[in-house]
């Protein structure tokens, strides 16, 4: 990412802290789509840096009904990656009324778009997103989770998007600007 | 119990007002706290949606499955799981304060208490904004979960051959949750149509009594009357069927509501092949979902209570002590008005290994070498360590019951405690029973399903007492069901909290009729007998459930 684009999304939802808590990412959530935030929340969870009070860990193996209390960091650079990229998948896939879920697109996003910069204005948040050319292979970390006709999809479906024409939803435009040429450092 | 269990309880005592339940697909645990009963009520009703939900789809037969797969052949339990979340914890959120609220209200300060799932009700709330009734309300949400669940999955699994799938094969919009979240993008437009079209297809077909009943004045209580159970099923496949339609236009492949069920079988057939029996239970068939006793034991077949904060007590084995040692150990332990009792326990070896958490994680030799239920004296002890130990006094034969009671003398009640478990073993049956029953009053205490005993009695024309009560366990309500069957050598004990008391009055009913009697307390002996062990119980025995002896219905 050339600029730091999370300022301006924090900006945008009025937080102003860096420890994200519920009700922060429930805002932030808001902030690019009024229909519900939990969709995009369940895609920040699953973030590198998310920590949780009294060192308690996420059970996985089995259902259950509690309180869980965690926070993200959003001083931490790979946090603020990841959240970015479940904001830019949140409004991707309202935008372009994708199939697929906010956390799938947040997982495969890095491998097919670049997230150039946001900024915001009087009319809300503005991403400029560069298409990556060609689109990198399914990583291998993904391999076991990611339909490859789901991503075959979402990568036409980008592809088809047009250059320089944004395409708005609510409080949020999404450009096209151009491509970046392939690369997997930041995947 | 691992060590993330234990933390997970920790937290739960902490967080909130202190119930807690969690499910995985052998079982659901429950912690009452008997405190507030909405509370406890939304919280068991939570863990049997997410049951029932399992129980009558194809996603939840594939976590049935891998969650019983050995070895690696489970390892993609994780990742099925971690894709029906969503649906899975909508739904119990939902339905377990929509059916809670039915009996006690707004549970809106409830439900705060547990505040990630606020969100998760309040978006199903916002999906189901278009449809009046709440009867129709929940059931909408059911079809909506289980339209979600009805994915081709068992297919997908079956041609990976078990081992080989990964959730890759999957499409997103063929997951639990992408489903979900598709409908949740779509708003409340596609449900309220999908109820439309039901509300048209029940009054075609049945008239308008059904749909009535889930209009103003009516409540949850009055629709699911089981004289409306066709209707309702029928009113649950029309909406399902509108909002299956809705959903394949966006590409998805969808299975009909009971779609599931020979893709469940060609699947069980192949595991069965490759790795053996895996010990699940059959699926109910559509009749027995109607038949009230039938759920009953469902529910009762995979709840298990907890009376113990935390992990489970500790165990120790106490020293060999003669009748004379064992009567000055316990003589001055008041249980009951100031008094002591001796209460003599008889549990399965097997059972004793779960019931309590041993020293170096293993049941002491000399309990596992035992060649039929253990006999044994409980006594709270100090070892040094933090928290308390139920030390168990092994009473090594039947004798000795007779040295124990003749020492005694008036100090107190003598009562024993015999898990229903230990009467299949017949032998130690015959060497024990009668001992015992001269001992004292005899209390049965009910560890296994009650298949295995109940249909005898109604062969044989039993006539079944049976006696609710309540007690107050240092302010908490627990709830106790006793019964008797005709001249019955004991008085059979359910200790649990009232919804579970409830189920199995309920299976009781189902199978006896009218040979089932209600008393509304016990007399004399019996009642401060009765004060006794349920104290002795909710003291030193770490939980409840119906399982001692493996279930009756699984392969």
């Amino acid at each position: 990412m050339s600029t730091d684009p999370l300022e301006p999304i924090l900006e945008e939802a009025a937080v102003d802290t860096h420890l994200l808590h519920r009700p922060e990412l429930e805002a932030i959530g808001r902030a690019v789509n009024e229909i519900d935030p939990d969709e995009f929340i369940a895609a920040v969870v699953f973030a590198p840096g998310l920590s949780w009070s009294e060192d308690q860990h996420r059970p996985r193996d089995y259902f259950e009904i509690h309180g869980r209390h965690w926070w993200l960091d959003a001083s931490n650079p790979d946090n603020r990656v990841r959240l970015v990229n479940a904001i830019t998948a949140v409004a991707l896939v309202h935008a372009l009324g994708l199939n697929l879920s906010t956390t799938w697109v947040t997982d495969v996003l890095p491998t097919v778009v670049t997230v150039r910069s946001v900024h915001r204005d009087d009319t809300g948040l503005h991403f400029e997103l560069r298409r990556r050319h060609p689109a990198a292979p399914l990583p291998p970390h993904l391999a076991d989770t990611v339909n490859p006709d789901d991503y075959a999809e979402f990568v036409y479906a980008i592809e088809q998007a047009q250059l320089g024409e944004p395409v708005c939803n609510g409080r949020v435009t999404i450009e096209f600007t151009g491509h970046d040429a392939m690369s997997t450092d930041k995947i | 119990m691992g060590e993330a269990m234990g933390d997970h309880l920790a937290r739960l005592c902490f967080d909130g007002p202190g119930s807690s339940g969690r499910y995985t697909p052998h079982a659901y645990s429950l912690r009452l706290r008997g405190v507030d009963q909405p509370t406890d009520h939304m919280v068991y009703l939570h863990e049997v949606h997410h049951a029932a939900l399992n129980d009558v789809t194809a996603w939840g037969s594939a976590l049935h499955v891998y969650a019983r797969l050995p070895g690696d052949a489970g390892n993609q339990f994780g990742p099925l799981l971690d894709a029906c979340r969503l649906t899975h914890e909508s739904l119990a959120t939902f339905a377990s304060v929509q059916i809670a609220s039915a009996r006690h209200g707004a549970l809106d300060r409830v439900l705060a208490a547990y505040p990630d799932y606020v969100p998760l009700h309040e978006a199903t709330l916002r999906l189901t904004a278009g449809v009046d009734g709440v009867t129709r309300r929940m059931v909408l949400a059911s079809a909506l979960a289980r339209l979600c669940m009805q994915t081709p999955v068992l297919e997908t699994i079956t041609a990976a051959e078990i081992d080989g799938f990964r959730l890759a094969s999957v499409r997103d919009l063929d997951r639990p949750d992408g489903r979900w979240n598709w409908f949740i993008r779509h708003g409340a437009h596609p449900l309220a149509a999908a109820a439309a079209t039901a509300d048209r297809a029940v009054v075609a077909q049945f008239g308008p009594a059904a749909l009535a009943s889930d209009g103003p004045g009516g409540g949850l209580h009055e629709s699911t009357d089981p004289a409306n159970d066709e209707g309702w099923d029928f009113w649950e496949a029309s909406a399902y069927e509108q909002l299956r339609a809705a959903l394949a236009t966006a590409g998805a492949r969808t299975l009909g509501i009971n779609g599931h069920q020979e893709a469940t079988a060609t699947l069980l057939a192949l595991v069965s092949a490759r790795h053996g029996p895996i010990g699940l239970r059959a699926a109910m068939t559509d009749q027995q979902r109607r038949d009230d006793a039938a759920v009953a034991s469902s529910v009762l077949q995979q709840v298990r209570h907890d009376l113990h904060d935390g992990d489970r007590h500790r165990g120790a084995l106490l020293p060999s002590l003669d009748a004379g040692r064992l009567i000055e150990l316990m003589a001055n332990r008041p249980v009951i008005d100031d008094r002591p009792a001796m209460i003599v326990d008889a549990r399965p070896a097997s059972r004793l290994a779960t019931l309590y958490r041993w020293p170096g994680g293993t049941l002491p030799g000399q309990l596992r070498a035992s060649t039929g239920p253990v006999v044994a004296v409980r006594a709270i002890v100090d070892d040094g360590e933090p928290g308390m130990v139920v030390g168990h006094a092994v009473v090594p034969q039947p004798e000795v019951l007779g040295a124990l009671s003749e020492g005694w003398g008036g100090r107190g009640p003598l009562v024993s405690c015999v898990s229903a478990s230990c009467l299949a073993d017949a032998g130690w049956t015959r060497r024990w029973l009668a001992p015992l029953s001269s001992f004292g009053p005899m209390f049965v205490l009910v560890d296994v399903e009650p298949d295995r005993f109940v249909p005898a009695w109604a062969r044989d024309g039993r006539q079944v007492t049976a006696v609710e009560t309540t007690v107050d366990d240092a302010g908490s309500q627990r709830t106790a069901l006793l019964f008797t069957a005709g001249s019955g050598f004991a008085w059979w004990l359910v200790l649990a909290d009232d919804v579970t008391v409830r189920l199995m009055v309920e299976y009781l009913r189902g199978c006896l009729g009218s040979r089932l009697r209600s008393d509304t307390e016990l007399a004399g002996q019996a009642h401060d007998a009765a004060t006794v062990v349920i104290s002795h119980l909710l003291a030193t025995e770490s939980f409840v459930s119906f399982d001692a002896l493996g279930l009756t219905n699984v392969d």
